[in-house]
């Protein structure tokens, strides 16, 4: 018993320093591999997108993300499907109409969040400007 | 397994719990102040009427989630009567606003629900979820006035320390259940009480458990947040959330503890819990200038005297418990009432020196405040009056010196800052007259009937406590 949770401690070392690893990595990588040779990539390498191109003005302007709300409802529906993943394990195993019956109110419930979105204009990209009201 | 006759038993979650959908299409379709507000009271009614229709199927153990039982549905009643006067106080003061108005509605339905499910929880997955329902809708409630910065920083400063304490919470949960493999809470007891049954595993579980629950009941040291939020929250909400969000949780803490055994390092925890929020609560209270702050400071205190009261023994607990907790919405709210009906279109009410002078203005709103502050102050005639007196016949009953006599004084100290706030109220009104802000705002007159029912319940449960004691007895047995 007492080996066999000393291994699981060491799975998760395993797993901590392989996801260091990954994240420091490329880092390293780049560091190491990235071409120095002309003073032009030389520059090009301080650049903050280090991708050959030269960029054009500044990142910190003001842009339209009249699209987040939708993004954000994306999210939302993506992380309440994983709740079905559990429901399929155990579907129909008894009383099948019954889990019809609850998956059914379950989805059907948050459908209905559409609808309210869709009345609250998430779903229309127009440049806009949001009044108070 | 969930049969029919659960589902009937459960009937006034069941409607609360479809209410936020129906007013959310229903807002979907035709936005209207009004006709939001309608429909909520109407909810929240429905819900209150379903809970002496089901009363004689009680009680009931619905799955090993939800006990429904007379207990739960005297909390759930409590709930339901707060979050309704927070939904029409919350109607005149957006009226007053500019905001986005009626979705308020829709996560007050979802507070009000967490708060019914954590009142009825019995089992670890329904406290959580209770918890979560009601914190994640008071995230946005908290910064629903989000173009003030106040607003949007207690917004985020209440969903970052919430966040903290319920990792907290969990992983206390998680560590109670890898020593005992259940998360019922009557399991949970027995195994406790066992013979050799609290190992360090268990009461680590149980010590972090209580972190995430003071920190939902604002006692010290986890008290913190308590002023920040009130000050930026709208008015109604930080009632609500004094109220309902704090009585919910207390009302589960009671029926945690009262099926796992008090031990000593518990008593000991609880006891350094209870002497801190009061000193804490008072001591800092006399310092403010805000009375949202005073309020905030006061609301920390009176959780501290909850405490003496729920770590005696003997019959008088629960009902010292429910009845301070019962005088202490009805106060609270009242307290909040007036501070939402004087706030005006752009900033709340809340200086000290709004209310300066405030007897010259409105004398109908000065006797209100007065008599909440007095009731807050536990002075005689007034519902805190009784509920302050049970709570010391309980501590003594069970010989808790130590924490009666802390009590005794603070409920001196608290004194001090009730009776400025009340001085100020009285004071000659400021020489320059322009300064002053615009005389009282006009009060809509559902705003007056409001403060004229609180005073009212009040002055009865001040006067006349018999009715409620009765009733509590009949509802919650001494156990």
């Amino acid at each position: 018993m007492e080996q066999h949770s000393l291994f699981d401690l060491l799975y998760v070392a395993a797993f901590f320093l392989g996801g260091v690893g990954f994240a420091v990595g490329p880092f390293i990588i780049s560091h190491l591999l990235a071409p120095r040779g002309t003073r032009a990539t030389r520059a090009k390498t301080t650049q903050i997108y280090e991708c050959g191109m030269d960029p054009i003005g500044d990142a910190w302007i003001r842009f339209g993300i009249v699209y987040y709300l939708y993004a954000l409802m994306f999210v939302a529906f993506a992380v309440d499907v994983l709740f079905l993943f559990p429901v399929a394990l155990v579907y129909n195993r008894a009383l099948g109409s019954r889990d019809l019956v609850e998956l059914v109110m379950f989805v059907g419930i948050l459908s209905l969040v559409i609808i309210y979105a869709w009345k609250k204009g998430v779903f229309q990209w127009e440049r806009k400007i949001y009044n108070p009201r | 397994m969930i049969t029919g006759a659960d589902l009937i038993a459960l009937l006034p979650f069941l409607i609360l719990g479809g209410a936020p959908v129906v007013v959310m299409l229903a807002i979907a379709v035709h936005r209207h102040h009004g006709l939001t507000l309608g429909l909520t009271a109407g909810f929240l009614t429905a819900a209150f009427l379903a809970l002496p229709g089901v009363l004689s199927r009680l009680p009931r153990q619905a799955t090993p989630l939800i006990a429904a039982d007379s207990y739960a549905f005297f909390y759930t009643g409590l709930i339901l009567l707060a979050s309704l006067v927070v939904a029409l106080l919350s109607y005149g003061h957006l009226e007053k606003r500019q905001v986005v108005r009626e979705e308020l509605y829709i996560l007050l339905l979802l507070a009000a629900l967490g708060a019914a499910v954590l009142a009825a929880a019995s089992h670890f997955v329904s406290f959580f979820l209770g918890l979560e329902i009601l914190s994640v809708s008071l995230y946005p409630l908290i910064a629903y006035e989000r173009r003030s910065g106040r607003g949007a920083e207690a917004g985020i400063k209440y969903l970052i320390l919430a966040a903290a304490s319920a990792s907290f919470l969990i992983f206390g949960m998680a560590l109670v259940y890898s020593r005992y493999g259940t998360m019922e809470f009557s399991r949970i007891g027995g195994a406790f009480a066992a013979p050799g049954g609290a190992g360090i595993v268990a009461v680590a579980g149980l010590a972090m458990i209580v972190v995430g629950i003071g920190f939902k009941l604002g006692m010290a040291p986890f008290h913190m947040w308590t002023p920040d939020i009130f000050e930026g929250a709208p008015p109604p909400v930080a009632g609500f959330i004094a109220t309902v969000s704090k009585g919910a949780m207390f009302a589960l803490l009671l029926r945690y503890f009262s099926q796992v055994p008090i031990t000593a390092p518990v008593l000991a925890i609880f006891t350094v819990i209870a002497i801190g929020s009061m000193f804490v609560g008072n001591l800092l209270a006399l310092f403010q200038q805000n009375v949202k702050r005073i309020l905030a400071y006061s609301s920390i205190a009176h959780l501290g005297y909850l405490l003496v009261a729920f770590l005696a023994s003997g019959p008088l607990r629960p009902m010292a418990v429910t009845f301070y907790l019962t005088a202490y919405f009805v106060t609270t709210l009242g307290a909040f009432g007036v501070v939402t009906v004087l706030s005006g279109r752009v900033r709340d009410a809340d200086e000290l020196e709004d209310y300066r002078g405030l007897s010259r203005r409105s004398p109908w709103l000065t006797g209100v405040f007065t008599a909440m502050l007095l009731s807050l102050a536990g002075m005689p005639l007034t519902a805190g009056f009784i509920g302050k007196f049970y709570l010391v016949a309980a501590g003594a009953g069970s010989s808790l010196w130590l924490l009666v006599i802390v009590l005794l004084v603070n409920s001196t100290i608290g004194l001090f800052y009730y009776l400025r706030l009340i001085a100020v109220l009285f004071a000659a009104p400021p020489e320059a007259e322009a300064a002053l802000p615009p005389a009282a705002p006009a009060v809509s007159p559902l705003g007056h009937l409001l403060l004229g029912v609180l005073l009212g319940l009040l002055l009865w449960l001040g006067i006349l406590p018999a009715p409620l004691i009765d009733f509590i007895h009949l509802m919650i047995p001494a156990g």
